[in-house]
């Protein structure tokens, strides 16, 4: 073991910073997943009444996205949904069985920004001009942060309701097409 | 040389492990060390996790006292070392403070209790004279038990996971469990801290190389016994001698050459306010505080 410590007062704060790094695209998260799968995208048209009990069942209340359900010939599901928590954003796959039980959980894109950047201007003119083509430049290198502990209870919360998807319009879907 | 880089939500947080092979190895291969790795983790996290009923600390937090419990390989190994911490450290380092965590809501309430302990108990025995550690993978109980590895588990996760890792002749990597991280190979991976007031930015604070740092600070924790001190800052961490939570004015971090005695470490010097002469050799630790 080594350890060299920087004695002097340190030269650089990343302040305000946001950080995070992109994992995966959709099609690499698939193939991680579910390697070799046959995917077929979904259509879903959740009701108003669907849509309430997936915000209870989970607690997460941004409205899920319908477009990202893919059915993975003979395997399963794969699902791509984003949770928004106190400190981070992040979009993340799950690949369920035929069962309806989770086979993976995988983490996309992570990014972490706190409340009081969206108040500072020189933090939200990064964004100016973005477009999802040309996406802003994280942070990305920084992976050794060490600090306290940050919940990942969003996430769970995230995977409760991609579950309950599945509970509600997925399991019916499936025996239909048997 | 190919590199790979992933993240899961395990063990409560997020772990993240980057991993370098050399030349001639594909990433698929890298892709499968890394998988083995959080495979690894998964299995600790299934063995040592307080939550779960069928783990191995759920089936001890369970057992009647005078029981003799067998137990995984890996739980003996970290009981063992946890042991090890308690008697060096003189009793600050207790993984029996599970009442305590439970009380201030950290802690789910146990299943199929209607309270979280047994009335008839006494209210909190010290770990070392509780646990037993018998041959052949056997724990002895003499008290009903409130454990929670939550202070050791997860460095001894990163440990297995770099081993994991190691055994699939991957050159250099950091596996980085919510912020407690190991590295190992030949690169000196610089290191950032969070900042003490604005845990959003990041100073870096040196390089480290073939170790482990692990960190305690208060700025993520939210509990109910919060308002009952004066201080604003406090950590999750449980003082076994008042059963109050410590309170943390800066973070502290110690660096150590294995993940489980770095994360172990940081929770004593946490409740001492510094780390003891006698266990920063015992462990070949230094503590780097703001």
């Amino acid at each position: 073991m080594r350890w060299e410590p920087f004695f002097a007062a340190p030269l650089i704060v990343l302040s305000s910073a946001s950080w995070g790094n992109i994992y995966f695209s959709a099609a690499q998260a698939q193939q991680a997943v579910f390697p070799g799968g046959k995917f077929e995208l979904v259509s879903l048209a959740l009701t108003k009444d669907q849509r309430d009990t997936l915000r209870s069942r989970s607690g997460v209340h941004e409205p899920f996205q319908e477009n990202r359900v893919w059915a993975v010939e003979g395997k399963g599901f794969f699902i791509i949904d984003q949770v928004v928590g106190k400190h981070e954003t992040i979009t993340f796959a799950v690949g369920l069985n035929v069962d309806g039980s989770v086979k993976q959980i995988e983490i996309m894109e992570y990014r972490e920004s706190y409340g009081y950047e969206v108040r500072d201007a020189a933090w939200r003119k990064q964004f100016v001009g973005k477009t999802a083509v040309s996406p802003v430049k994280l942070n990305s290198d920084i992976v050794n942060i060490t600090g306290a502990t940050l919940s990942c209870k969003h996430v769970t919360d995230g995977v409760r309701r991609v579950l309950a998807v599945h509970d509600t319009v997925l399991k019916s879907m499936a025996n239909a097409q048997r | 040389m190919h590199s790979v880089e992933r993240m899961r939500p395990m063990l409560g947080t997020f772990v993240t492990i980057q991993a370098t092979g050399a030349d001639h190895v594909a990433p698929a291969c890298i892709q499968s060390a890394i998988d083995s790795a959080f495979r690894a983790i998964s299995r600790v996290d299934e063995l040592m996790s307080a939550h779960r009923y069928r783990s191995d600390i759920g089936r001890l937090n369970r057992s009647r006292p005078g029981a003799s419990v067998l137990v995984h390989r890996w739980t003996y190994q970290v009981l063992a070392q946890a042991q090890a911490l308690w008697r060096c450290s003189g009793g600050a380092f207790d993984c029996n403070v599970g009442r305590s965590l439970i009380k201030a809501g950290l802690l789910p309430r146990r299943r199929g209790t209607a309270a979280p302990y047994a009335p008839h108990t006494p209210s909190f025995s010290p770990f070392g004279s509780t646990v037993t550690l018998r041959p052949h993978r056997r724990v002895g109980v003499a008290q009903s038990l409130s454990l929670d590895l939550g202070g050791i588990a997860k460095g001894f996760a990163i440990d297995q996971a770099v081993q994991a890792l190691q055994a699939r002749r991957m050159i250099s990597g950091v596996v980085n469990a919510g912020g407690d991280l190991r590295t190992f190979g030949n690169a000196a991976q610089p290191i950032w801290r969070r900042c003490i007031n604005e845990p959003g930015a990041a100073e870096p604070i040196g390089h480290l190389q073939n170790g482990a740092i692990a960190t305690s600070a208060p700025y993520f924790t939210h509990h109910r016994q919060r308002l009952k001190c004066a201080v604003s800052a406090v950590s999750a961490i449980v003082n076994p001698k008042t059963k109050i939570f410590c309170a943390l004015p800066e973070s502290i971090s110690v660096v150590a050459p294995t993940g489980m005695l770095a994360d172990a470490l940081t929770k004593i010097a946490a409740i001492r306010g510094k780390l003891p002469r006698r266990l920063a050799r015992y462990g070949s630790a230094w503590m780097v505080a703001t």
